[in-house]
């Protein structure tokens, strides 16, 4: 097993725009990124019959890019990426990176190691500072969440599907009267937001009750986020939106928006009980092992866990049928001391195995909140 | 090894936790189902009662059936998604893993021939086919009846090949597109040259009905499961999120093929269309045996299904015919062999149409001939143990061999651990329960209520006879018959008759009377309800009917809900299986409409199907890969068990009060202004996301900036 510290690119895009990014891997030399399927939702017009001016949510389908760099690439790649996918347009998508550890193989050799070529100096700037909210909810509750992250303005949440593991498995035949799909709402906001954010969050999805859900938040080291909230007609030279984004450029920073001033605080009176010191660990295995692979988690102490589906390319040399495109991600959030005996259980659960090929990524996990029960 | 690690601790949970989970789940899952059935349970109801105006027959078993509809869905619904569906899904992920081309191919033609025996589905083409004369169609008649074996041989080569085209389509990542530009305009233009010859014309109706009606509730969960997961192993990231779609749409288009061909294979050895004289008469015998097995069934036939003169023209003359009902008469044992258990109906042509001696001869007397006609038809009792064998045997057959084999495959040649068998194993068991119950729940409720609305529909545009109301008047004389001038200055006659204190006028027909019994058998009759016979507000009543009933009857539809559903999933809800069920449920509804109005006009079918089809070569060429897969396939998924009882009691109701020669297509219809409707929709809705997209003036520049970098 390998540690290495090394930055997490995340790309969301619209799907027309799909392509583009994945020739722009491949020819940076990422040829393998992670890709998942998910739905991005923007404010639109309603133009009811009866019911004028309303306002609606506008789904679409994004694929979602994730995939690791050294460090010293971090900028240069998401550079290149910006300026193929014209991410730094409003409406297109975005990109954000992650400085997080990575677990691997050891014996992975070295030509699937990303040859990243060097890129052009740095053309597009991008803002600091930034933390990601993640709402895991039931599966149909996810757009009160998105609902609420819209109305804040903070940016274009993304939605994607997952299955809960955890409890639920080791009840037997019953468990089938418990619905074990999730919904998880990603939104990336600035750091000084992200305290005001995550409290409207939790009471826009009503987290503080039995059953509804988990929230937690995790630190982004930098991204060019969407911007463009609403779709409709514009009735001005530029969008707010437009606007938005340009004046961030210029100012570097997005500290001249900050929503939330002061209020942080006053909510904070209500004692809200937040789960600090925690550690997000997230395993990427073969299609079919994820469950498996919960259970050994929870064996070592983990309380619960979500699976999603990804896919990617497996590796060209790779005889056919070793290694499945189909893949598998297992998300946990763990008490930090309990991230090491977790990774350690996993690996002798034959994790990077040959015929397994998983990775873990660890991050911090800042502050989390659910249901805990009692007062 | 981490395949047994883990999981050993089982968490036990007491009968009231136990209880307090179950409740809820089974609420939500029923509620759901009650969601989906009550608008068109309720629509035929209302439609019967405030319409139609005539009270509900065996409404208590009709009630009883309709309980059962929803227990049976809910039931079913949740074995798919517990059950085949994650089974079906496995196969896929596994198979382009394990497995060669050759055994994938060969898995996938022994799976679409399979599936074709296993769904019931071309029993109900034989239904709508029983009105069929053999003298009017005789191609038709050949392949529904002596030859109907090879209708099923056909289809399920269809299929078949279908499902390994769909296969391949998989593994090489072939666009549905072009399968599309071939096979549409190749059917269009094989069903324009068919509509000249008289035999092949009335085979285009069954072969495109024939399409329609395969993808059952069982093959398309199935089949679309197993193409998701293959297309998680095998499809390339830019065929979008909803790949796997697309096999169901080629299993509805090949057997149409198949059937054509089979039909023009057959063509040379039946005879044209004729008069029915003419195809009864002796000079006619060796052609006319070619549809039937033996001289005998010929006979049988034509006792059943012809007219007086047929019959005689059968024995050449009236005399001969006599000298046969004498001996039918005389010899019991030869009757019932030449009749077998259709005996009752050649007694009760002698005993309607037969001269004065044959009746004598065969009942004795003409009043005992009248009385055995006029005998009330004993009340059908339901005999439960046979309705409940009869329908759990179908579900089984159609489940049970197909996930046998299944899990043969899965065992002996992918050679897999099956994860979570408890589920798996409940859900199979729970679907063929679930299918049990909904086959009877159709047969006690919701058939039986769709053919009396249906066979009292066309009585909304033309007068129709109350059978069932029938009543005997007793001690009638011709005396009391009056006459009236009617509108068109007509003379029509008629009698009161005192009704307790009442007096009431009942039209007088002299074919009704019978001066031997000296009784009047009236037959109370209803419509045309708007306006005169056939009146625009008659037909546009039924039309609103058609489409309204083709509406409700999808939202009910299992296997379009299961494709709704993966639809959802794979686009993470973008595209919400609400969104597409209402799509898809008024482009059935359109295409049902246009239906009733091919049988009602006597229009020909291909008239009605190309006009579509073409529109939707163009809609095809325009719209994205994504939605032309989920578009094409939802139209072939909503044809089901649902929809298709219901178009069929409506379609046989109005072809024969109108005297059609066939009532086939209306399925058809059904299935091409849904893809319609889908994707003229996702046209739309693409149309705006392009938008959002080209005001970022990208698409050009980004597309310039992946070529440079490519290299």
């Amino acid at each position: 097993m390998k540690r290495t510290i090394c930055a997490k690119i995340t790309c969301e895009v619209y799907q027309e725009i799909s392509k583009t990014v994945a020739a722009t891997l491949a020819g940076m030399g990422i040829p393998r990124p992670y890709v998942q399927s998910g739905r991005s939702i923007m404010i639109g017009e309603k133009r009811g019959l009866f019911f004028r001016g309303g306002q609606t949510l506008v789904d679409d389908m994004i694929d979602i890019y994730r995939f690791t760099v050294p460090l010293e690439q971090e900028l240069p790649v998401m550079d290149r990426l910006i300026h193929a996918a014209m991410l730094d347009q409003e409406g297109r998508g975005s990109i954000y990176s992650e400085h997080i550890e990575l677990l691997h193989d050891e014996g992975r050799s070295a030509e699937e190691e990303p040859a990243v070529t060097p890129g052009d100096p740095a053309r597009h700037s991008m803002i600091q500072h930034l933390t990601g909210i993640s709402t895991i909810v039931q599966r149909g509750q996810g757009d009160v969440i998105v609902r609420a992250a819209l109305e804040m303005g903070i940016c274009v949440p993304s939605v994607t599907y997952g299955i809960g593991a955890g409890l639920r498995d080791k009840l037997g035949l019953i468990r089938i009267t418990i619905p074990a799909e999730k919904e998880i709402v990603n939104i990336i906001t600035t750091h000084h937001d992200a305290q005001g954010a995550l409290v409207r969050l939790i009471e826009a999805g009503k987290l503080d009750q039995p059953g509804k859900g988990f929230i937690f938040t995790y630190p982004v080291a930098r991204g060019l986020l969407n911007t463009r909230l609403y779709v409709g007609r514009h009735l001005s030279a530029a969008s707010i939106g437009q606007i938005v984004a340009a004046l961030d450029e210029l100012k570097g920073s997005t500290g001249w928006r900050r929503k939330f001033t002061g209020t942080s605080d006053h909510t904070r009176s209500k004692k809200r009980k937040y789960l600090r010191d925690l550690t997000d660990v997230t395993v990427l295995c073969p299609e079919g092992r994820a469950t498996d692979l919960a259970k050994v988690a929870m064996d070592a102490g983990a309380s619960g866990a979500t699976v999603s589906r990804l896919r990617q390319a497996p590796p060209p040399a790779t005889p056919q049928g070793k290694l499945s495109p189909a893949r598998e991600k297992l998300t946990m959030i763990l008490p930090s001391s309990l991230a090491e005996p977790v990774a350690g259980a996993l690996t002798n659960a034959g994790l990077f195995d040959e015929k397994t090929n998983g990775e873990i990524f660890i991050r911090p996990c800042p502050e989390a909140y659910t249901y805990t029960g009692g007062k | 090894m981490a395949q047994n690690t883990g999981g050993g601790k089982r968490i036990r949970i007491s009968f009231q936790q136990a209880i307090g989970l179950i409740l809820p789940y089974i609420k939500s899952r029923v509620m759901e189902q009650v969601r989906s059935v009550w608008l068109i349970i309720l629509y035929l109801v209302l439609f019967q009662i405030l319409v139609l105006g005539i009270p509900i027959l065996d409404a208590s078993i009709i009630t009883f059936g309709m309980a059962m509809v929803i227990i049976g869905l809910t039931f079913f619904m949740e074995g798919l998604l517990l059950g085949l569906m994650p089974l079906g899904e496995l196969i896929g992920i596994k198979l382009p893993q394990r497995a060669g081309l050759a055994v994938i191919l060969a898995f996938s033609l022994i799976l679409g021939f399979g599936v074709t025996f296993a769904e019931p589905a071309i029993g109900a083409l034989k239904i709508l086919g029983s009105a069929v004369k053999a003298w009017d169609a005789p191609l038709l008649f050949l392949l529904l009846n002596s030859h109907a074996n090879y209708l099923v041989f056909a289809v399920g080569a269809g299929v078949g090949v279908a499902v390994v085209f769909g296969m391949l389509r998989f593994l090489y990542n072939w666009s549905l597109k072009p399968f599309l530009y071939i096979m549409v305009p190749l059917l269009t233009v094989l069903s324009i040259w068919a509509a000249f010859d008289p035999n092949l014309l009335y085979l285009t109706g069954l072969a495109w009905d024939c399409g329609a009606v395969t993808t059952g509730p069982v093959t398309v969960p199935l089949v679309l499961a197993l193409g998701i997961g293959i297309t998680r192993i095998v499809g390339s990231s830019d065929t979008g999120g909803a790949s796997g779609f697309g096999v169901v749409t080629l299993a509805s288009l090949f057997p149409i093929l198949t059937v054509l061909l089979l039909g023009v294979f057959f063509l040379k050895s039946v005879p044209q269309p004729m008069e029915e004289t003419r195809f009864l008469s002796p000079d006619n015998r060796d052609t006319a045996l070619a549809l039937f097995e033996s001289d005998d069934e010929l006979l049988r036939y034509a006792f059943v299904h012809g007219s007086r003169e047929g019959i005689t023209s059968y024995f050449d003359s009236d005399a001969s015919r006599r000298a046969f009902v004498a001996e039918m008469a005389g010899n019991g044992s030869e009757r019932s062999r030449i009749f077998g258990p259709e005996e009752t109906r050649f007694m009760s042509w002698v005993a309607r149409n037969g001269a004065v001696e044959e009746k004598i001869s065969l009942f004795g007397s003409v009043k005992a001939a009248r009385e055995y006609l006029n005998a009330p038809d004993k009340p059908a009792l339901i005999d439960a143990a046979a309705l409940f064998l009869r329908n759990f045997q179908t579900a089984a057959q159609a489940i049970i061999p197909l996930t046998l084999f299944m899990l043969l495959v899965f065992f002996l040649i992918l050679r897999e651990k099956l994860p979570r068998t408890d589920e798996i194993a409940f859900g199979i068991i729970v679907a063929v329960i679930g299918m049990g119950l909904f086959n009877i729940g159709m047969e006690t409720g919701l058939s039986k209520i769709g053919d009396q609305v249906g066979g009292k529909l066309p009585s909304s545009f033309t007068t129709l006879p109350l059978n069932e109301k029938r009543e005997t008047i007793r001690n009638f004389t011709p005396d009391v018959v009056e006459k009236a001038v009617s509108g068109d200055g007509g003379i029509e006659t008629f009698f009161y008759r005192k009704n307790g204190r009442q007096v009431e006028t009942i039209p007088y027909n002299e074919k009704n009377y019978d001066d031997m019994t000296a009784t009047y058998t009236y037959i109370p009759q209803v419509g045309p309800l708007f306006g005169g016979e056939r009146s625009f507000w008659g037909i546009f009543v039924v039309l609103l009917f058609g489409f309204l009933m083709g509406y409700g009857a999808t939202l009910a539809e299992p296997a379009l809900n299961a494709l709704g559903l993966k639809v959802e999933e794979l686009t993470v809800g973008t595209f919400k299986k609400s969104f597409l069920m209402q799509a898809v449920a008024v482009g059935v509804g359109v295409g049902i409409a246009f239906g009733v109005a091919k049988i009602i006009w006597d229009i020909p079918l291909i008239w009605l199907l190309a006009p579509p089809y073409l529109t939707l070569m163009v809609v095809t060429k325009l719209s994205s890969e994504e939605y032309v897969n989920i578009g094409w396939d939802s139209a072939g998924v909503t044809t089901g068990p649902v929809t298709v009882p219901l178009v069929l009691a409506m379609g046989l109701g109005i072809s024969t009060r109108i005297g059609a020669v066939e009532g086939f297509g209306i399925l058809a219809m059904a299935s091409a202004y849904p893809v319609l409707s889908v994707l003229l929709t996702g046209l739309y809705a693409a149309r705006k996301r392009k938008k959002v997209i080209s005001d970022t003036e990208g698409s050009d520049a980004a597309t310039q900036e992946a070529v440079e970098v490519t290299p």
